[in-house]
């Protein structure tokens, strides 16, 4: 898989390109339009992550610029500037996802693994980890061919967990995503752990090779 | 008040104490002017009466015309000698044509005559009446100032509006003034040098308020805005520090610094809003129906609720629609909302109570029993309690919103419940 970074911050531009090749991505960058321009006209890349702001001018050209081309790659836009003007215009303009700095970077990884899966296959593929397959558009999960009855609830957690493999998830993050933007600031985490327990149940009962795992009480990772 | 009644109202003032000393001093002056020329007279017809009956010729008739009349009596030598020998006074006495009582000047004298007998001479001449003069002075004079006071506040009105016009002109600028907006220069072709130099100053003043209120609306902006990149890149080193083998313990820290970041980055997003609904840069406004956004915020806090134990009602008496911008109507009732929760009780049995009238919105929640600081509880960074993880914005963002949306926002404490209420009023 190969992924243009167009990021003009060297730091960010580091984090993230380290962070990806951990992914096992091929990582090219672009700090400038016109860098990232030379590079959509000669490569292909399976998915861009486009800053706006740049020092020659807005990401949202290269979003043009690649819709003149007729390119199918897919484009996230990641942005400090976080209006919804350029997010409208970022998508209008054939961007796939808009992610605002500051960002997780399981977050990232699993906008990336999403685009790029919507990309190439058309959306409509089961996602596979070892034993265990999931079709996202049938909610329907199965371990070894065998069907998983899951809460909704069960469901998401899951789904949530194998986009960001192997990466740390913190509680409140896992709250927020899973049950809406309030629960950030939730007092206890019960709810969380009564339902992450009957996954884990109903995992290990099927046979799945996968396992969600407790960070020391600060999070979970699915291994 | 306005200059010109101020002015009036201490002219007038000082008008009826100068011509109340002046209409005294006048009727004494008046007074003494008039005795005297009576005793003159009175003196010379005496002389006249005493030189004509120690002459032995005929004295005049009493009845004569003049109004004078006079007798002369013969008096003792004793009384001669414990008497004045001139003497005048003011008696009232009762004239017998007139059939009335009229104040008369009377003059006695003492004198001998060719036989060597005291006799005594006493003329009485009707004088003016000093209650009538002094009625007729103090009605002129009344007269005086009141035609004084109208031509004053006649000619004041018409003086000061002329002369201080361009100084209202400048107030009427002044009010216009916003220091939001690049004001227009001061239109106010003056001749007076005060004026122009208020002109000039109240320019230079103004230009540089403005000047300085965008210099630092920037500086916020951009500051947030800087550091939400090094923010983010510090968050994400840390997350790829989480995917390493740690320890407990050295996990542990990173995860809490990672939470004080997220908390500064929460916080400069805030400020980066904040500055964003100062700048106007929410423009666009659509009608808002506020129970349908009530509602909605419900819906998506329906499990903070149940956690926090609190009890929600919306009693909704009409359709309350205000046109406005849609993200940042949304926020404003969020924070309303979240505010109402966060801040309730914390043992439970909490109470959240959302009254939509026609004219007002209000949050009202149980919570800590005491009142908050109503003037600072909109400020930026106000924390009341120092609730850890609260940004201190959440209200001073709301009182932002309802600033560029034509709304207020209010605060009261009442029958133990904090409300906030939001008044949707007419557009001026």
């Amino acid at each position: 898989m190969k992924i243009l970074l167009v990021e003009d911050e060297p730091a960010l531009q580091e984090v993230v390109r380290t962070s990806l090749e951990k992914e096992r991505y091929v990582v090219e960058v672009a700090d400038t339009c016109l860098a990232a321009m030379r590079k959509v006209n000669a490569y292909a890349y399976d998915c861009i992550l486009l800053d706006i702001m740049l020092p020659d001018g807005s990401g949202l050209q290269l979003l043009e610029h690649l819709k003149k081309l007729q390119k199918q790659e897919s484009v996230i836009i990641i942005s400090a500037k976080d209006s919804l003007d350029d997010k409208v215009a970022g998508l209008e303009l054939g961007a796939d996802d808009y992610l605002p700095k500051p960002f997780h970077l399981a977050e990232l990884h699993a906008r990336i693994r999403s685009v790029i899966r919507r990309g190439q296959r058309g959306g409509d593929l089961n996602i596979s980890i070892e034993n265990l397959t999931i079709n996202p558009d049938k909610h329907h999960v199965s371990v070894n061919g065998q069907v998983l009855d899951l809460g909704r609830k069960e469901y998401d957690i899951l789904l949530y967990f194998v986009n960001r493999r192997g990466h740390l998830v913190k509680k409140e993050v896992l709250a927020e995503a899973v049950w809406g933007d309030d629960m950030d600031q939730a007092d206890n985490y019960d709810f969380i752990y009564a339902q992450l327990k009957n996954l884990r149940r109903k995992l290990s009962a099927a046979g799945a090779e996968v396992e969600i795992k407790t960070v020391y009480g600060f999070g979970y990772k699915l291994i | 008040m306005t200059l010109t009644s101020r002015i009036i109202r201490r002219v007038s003032a000082f008008l009826f104490v100068i011509l109340t000393l002046w209409s005294v001093l006048f009727y004494l002056v008046m007074m003494d002017e008039i005795t005297d020329e009576v005793d003159d007279a009175i003196d010379l017809y005496a002389e006249n009466v005493i030189t004509r009956y120690l002459a032995g010729k005929e004295l005049p008739d009493t009845d004569n015309g003049t109004n004078n009349s006079y007798h002369i009596n013969r008096v003792t030598e004793e009384y001669a000698r414990t008497h004045p020998h001139f003497s005048y006074t003011d008696e009232t006495l009762y004239i017998a044509d007139k059939h009335e009582a009229e104040p008369a000047r009377v003059m006695k004298t003492i004198f001998r005559n060719s036989i060597g007998e005291w006799m005594e001479l006493t003329v009485i001449t009707p004088t003016i009446e000093k209650k009538d003069l002094m009625e007729s002075i103090a009605y002129w004079i009344l007269g005086l100032y009141l035609a004084v006071v109208i031509t004053i506040i006649v000619v004041n009105a018409w003086v000061i509006r002329r002369s201080m016009r361009p100084l209202y002109r400048l107030l009427g600028w002044l009010d216009r003034y916003n220091i939001n907006e690049q004001a227009d220069p001061i239109d106010n072709p003056t001749t007076v040098t005060e004026f122009q130099t208020l002109n000039d100053a109240i320019q230079r003043f103004s230009q540089r308020n403005h000047e300085l209120f965008e210099q630092q609306k920037r500086f916020i902006g951009d500051a947030s805005h800087e550091l939400q990149t090094p923010i983010a890149i510090c968050l994400n080193r840390l997350e790829m520090l989480c995917d390493t083998d740690l320890g407990e313990e050295q996990m542990g820290e990173v995860i809490k610094t990672l939470q004080t970041l997220e908390h500064m980055s929460e916080l400069n997003r805030s400020l980066l809003l904040l500055s964003k609904i100062d700048n106007h840069q929410y423009l666009d406004t659509v009608p808002v129906d506020m129970a349908a956004l009530v509602h909605q915020t419900q819906n998506e806090y329906r499990r903070m609720a149940a956690e926090r134990k609190v009890k929600v009602t919306i009693e909704e008496t009409c359709h309350l629609v205000w046109t406005m911008n849609p993200t940042l109507a949304k926020i404003l009732v969020h924070n309303l909302y979240r505010n109402a929760l966060v801040h309730n009780l914390a043992e439970g049995d909490g109470e959240l109570h959302i009254y939509i009238g026609t004219r007002e919105m209000a949050f009202s929640n149980t919570g800590a029993p005491v009142a908050l600081d109503e003037e600072h509880i909109f400020d930026r960074f106000y924390k009341e309690g120092g609730r850890e993880g609260s940004s201190g914005l959440g209200l001073a963002i709301v009182k932002a919103i309802c600033d560029t949306s034509d709304l207020s926002v209010g605060y009261d404490f009442v029958e133990r419940k904090h409300r906030f209420v939001v008044g949707f009023f007419k557009r001026s």
